[in-house]
């Protein structure tokens, strides 16, 4: 199969924010810093899926990996940027009921060889309705110019990315069993966006705040 | 490569993604524009009080009264303008403080009462002699700063001369 090149700009977009981050580390706060190592979890998990989808092994359950490390890592930075009780509480449940179904959907299936829409479709929805809150809180908290504040790219860049892709991972199976193709052209959300995300997280790590 | 409009499934997840993306970023557009509404209110609520600071300021160094900031519990002089302390004869605002706590006891505790029981003295009475000098007659009109102990005070000078 023909890999399209925006496929290729998308993982390699992955090392940006990565690198961005890593270049700023001494300055950054812990939250920053878990987000700083997600961003490099993440070029991992691209290397490994390329060498495993050349080697002709599956590798969904290393997607499954790097989303359980995605929801904590971003649940981790958001609860630390606020500071209203309820959030917090919410924000710590919901983590927990998410830990808690991501270790039962995988441990039936370590392995699985299609992709699990529960789990990226729970995810998916989590994130974006706590980043939606999270800039909500800023934005009414907040006292200076919002694009000023590196909590302020993680929610847009988290929002669309999140935003784009549920629709997409919700019925991931079902339009590939539409056939490769057509999730190759459904996919094309996915890098497109997750490229532009990638540059708004980097972006992040040059705020002061 | 197929098309999106080979399979309906394909177009409603594009146009749902589409329209989800649409109202993710309007969401981000109004969140951001309002934020810069109210930055440019705060800074022009800002500009609007070095204004009127600036136009005290210069009301206050100008005045031919005279004009003080002072604490009406310990009568210590935080800002006197020069036409107080000419009025004093003196040059800095502890001397004008010295004065103050030497002179007239009894007037300084009526004015502090007052300040603290209505908030302002309107026209208050102090008769003052320094050394050296021909006795004076002032006349002192304050208003309380909120709840605190400090007061704005208006001075003037009073030829008592004439009317003996």
């Amino acid at each position: 199969m023909n890999v399209p090149l925006i496929a290729h700009v998308s993982a390699a977009s992955h090392l940006v924010p990565a690198a961005v981050g890593l270049w700023y580390w001494k300055r950054l706060s812990l939250p920053m810093r878990v987000l700083v190592f997600y961003f490099n979890f993440t070029v991992l998990v691209e290397i490994t899926e390329l060498i495993l989808a050349l080697l002709g092994i599956h590798n969904i359950f290393v997607i499954n990996i790097h989303r359980i490390v995605e929801f904590v890592s971003f649940m981790y930075f958001f609860r630390h940027h606020v500071h209203h009780h309820t959030y917090r509480e919410a924000m710590a449940i919901l983590s927990m009921l998410y830990i808690v179904l991501w270790f039962t959907e995988v441990s039936f299936d370590p392995f699985p060889k299609q992709h699990s829409e529960f789990i990226n479709t729970v995810s998916n929805i989590a994130l974006l309705i706590v980043s939606v809150a999270v800039s909500f809180y800023l934005f009414t908290t907040s006292q200076g110019n919002l694009t000023s504040q590196s909590t302020f790219w993680i929610c847009l860049g988290a929002i669309l990315t999140f935003s784009s892709t549920v629709i997409i991972y919700s019925l991931g199976n079902t339009v590939l069993a539409l056939g490769i193709e057509h999730f190759t052209l459904l996919w094309h959300f996915n890098w497109g966006f997750s490229i532009i995300a990638n540059i708004l997280y980097a972006r992040s790590f040059l705020c002061q705040q | 490569m197929p098309t999106i409009t080979e399979h309906p499934l394909l177009q409603i997840i594009i146009i749902s993604t589409i329209v989800l993306v649409t109202l993710a970023l309007g969401y981000f557009a109004v969140i951001i524009t309002s934020n810069r509404k109210i930055i440019a209110e705060q800074h022009s609520k800002i500009e609007e009080i070095r204004k009127s600071e600036e136009r005290y300021k210069t009301l206050f160094e100008n005045s031919v009264a005279g004009m003080m900031k002072f604490n009406f519990q310990t009568w210590a002089v935080l800002e006197v303008n020069q036409t107080l302390l000419t009025m004093f004869n003196c040059t800095t605002p502890y001397e004008l403080q010295r004065i103050f706590i030497d002179l007239h006891f009894d007037s300084f505790y009526q004015i502090s009462k007052m300040l603290m029981k209505y908030g302002t003295v309107d026209v208050f009475e102090i008769p003052i002699v320094i050394k050296g000098e021909s006795p004076k007659k002032l006349l002192l009109s304050a208003r309380r700063e909120g709840k605190t102990e400090i007061a704005h005070g208006v001075v003037v000078q009073v030829n008592t001369q004439k009317n003996e």
